[in-house]
């Protein structure tokens, strides 16, 4: 008893002090001699006066209180949160005439809880900040760049000289740049925080390929581009179709991008267990040393002033394409220009 | 042959209805659902509704529902415009006939709205419909 490290006070059924050890000094202040034969209820803060009952109560029908987390006060005033265990001490003859308590100090445990709520808390609300400002952010930032393109439209139509109206079309292609930009940028704060969240569902893929190649039909002839489809059979999976088409949009404007003119195939196969998407240029391609890099956050392929973009188009493809348990690369090909390709499983997941 | 145009953006609403008007049509503005609601309970030949999504008060998806419910109302077309990522899947879900996403083509909504109103096409429809900016 004297060397415990937790405080160890006996008491009458009455609550009177009649032991008192060196840790008990140390807890709540008071040495042995000051208080020993005073009331236990020094030690309980106003708000807590009705533990004594509830303690000496059950001792007293000789049940044990082990666990009991409570409140008590120091000599100086300090409430200190303790732990208490209460046993009922009996005489020869087995009456009960007291109680024994120990008594452990738990005020760093009750910190760092209260420190674990508090950061708990905060990490939630900085989450549920993030989603409204994401999903506020897509909808303000395109509200402005619609506005801006059909006034764009309207200065176009009253003016006369070609130049002028050249001039007024690529503002008009930068408008979409600006907003192709804007939800790359979004997709990978939603990315990064893990909040991408899929819906799959039956699709084709074969219709999805000759979706995206038919919006992506003007740009591509407007870089000298054809592009070619071999997708003749449907091929069917459950998949996150916003998900294959901002893919497969990404791959053929990339293609599309560094194609050098030349033409374009889009091959979908299905696998055995899974379907495949290729997309082939012949265009500038891609160093064997780069086939990995350029999937990671921020990379590119070439330098930033001669191709606009992010280079988050493949990263973001390569999240999706993880999410939904396939692959996605670049292999060899024989000639010039790439080959990408996204393998999956014919059902997210499997 | 009028069009409700429902969005509570102004500058957007602005730009929208010089450029309709331009090609002759009569634009009708409403800044929510609930006031869209109200227009069309009166006398009126509106050929399309031009629908933006997220407003106050009343939003695109619960005008939808209440125009579906009134059979006075339900078959007047809807052509939804909105910001939202999800445009295909929101429209599909609205059983909207026609969506564009923000920010709109011009020439291919004129198109669209062509489809549902018989009207004297403007200067612009003489321009090729597939120009380079479209």
């Amino acid at each position: 008893m004297e060397s415990s490290d937790d405080a160890i006070i006996s008491k009458t059924l009455d609550g009177i002090i009649t032991s008192w050890n060196p840790a008990a000094e140390r807890l709540f202040g008071y040495r042995a001699e000051e208080i020993l034969g005073r009331p236990i209820s020094v030690l309980m803060p106003p708000e807590r006066s009705d533990d004594m009952e509830a303690i000496l109560g059950r001792i007293r029908r000789g049940e044990k209180v082990d666990h009991y987390e409570t409140v008590r006060v120091s000599k100086d005033g300090r409430l200190i949160p303790v732990s208490l265990s209460v046993s009922p001490v009996k005489d020869g003859d087995g009456r009960i005439v007291g109680a024994a308590k120990i008594a452990r100090d738990i005020s760093g445990r009750k910190f760092a809880e209260a420190e674990r709520e508090r950061l708990l808390r905060e990490a939630q609300q900085g989450v549920q900040l993030r989603d409204i400002f994401l999903s506020v952010a897509g909808h303000e930032l395109r509200t402005p760049l619609n506005t801006l393109k059909l006034q764009l439209f309207n200065l176009g139509r009253s003016l006369t000289s070609p130049q002028q109206a050249a001039a007024v079309a690529k503002a008009e292609h930068e408008v979409d740049r600006l907003a192709a930009l804007t939800d790359r940028l979004l997709d990978v704060a939603r990315m990064a925080a893990g909040g991408f969240a899929m819906e799959p569902a039956p699709m084709d893929l074969s219709e999805l390929a000759a979706d995206v190649v038919a919006r992506m039909a003007n740009d591509a002839s407007r870089a000298g581009c054809s592009i070619e489809v071999s997708a003749p059979d449907p091929v069917i999976g459950t998949w996150d179709r916003s998900g294959l088409d901002q893919i497969l949009t990404n791959l053929l404007s990339n293609a599309i991008k560094f194609g050098q003119g030349h033409p374009i195939r889009v091959t979908v196969e299905g696998l055995r267990g899974g379907a495949r998407v290729r997309v082939r240029d012949y265009g500038i391609g891609v160093a064997e040393a780069d086939r990995e890099r350029i999937f990671e956050r921020f990379e590119r392929g070439v330098s930033e002033r001669s191709f606009g973009g992010l280079g988050l188009g493949l990263w973001i493809a390569q999240q999706i394409v993880t999410a939904h348990g396939g692959r996605i690369g670049v292999h060899a090909v024989d000639g010039p220009g790439a080959e990408f390709f996204v393998e999956l499983p014919d059902r997210v997941g499997s | 042959m009028q069009i409700l145009l429902v969005d509570d953006d102004s500058p957007s609403v602005e730009a929208l209805r010089e450029m309709l008007e331009y090609e002759g049509l009569h634009v009708v503005w409403v800044p929510n659902g609930l006031e869209a609601l109200r227009r069309l309970r009166e006398p009126n030949d509106y050929c399309v509704i031009l629908l933006d999504l997220m407003m106050p008060v009343l939003d695109g998806y619960g005008f939808r529902e209440q125009q579906l419910q009134d059979p006075a109302l339900a078959s007047i077309p809807v052509i939804v415009i909105t910001a939202d990522g999800q445009a295909r899947e929101k429209a599909k879900q609205l059983g909207a006939d026609v969506f564009f996403r923000k920010p709109i083509s011009p020439p291919d909504l004129l198109r669209a709205i062509r489809q549902y109103c018989r009207y004297e096409p403007g200067p612009t429809a003489s321009s090729t419909p597939n120009s380079p900016n479209s």
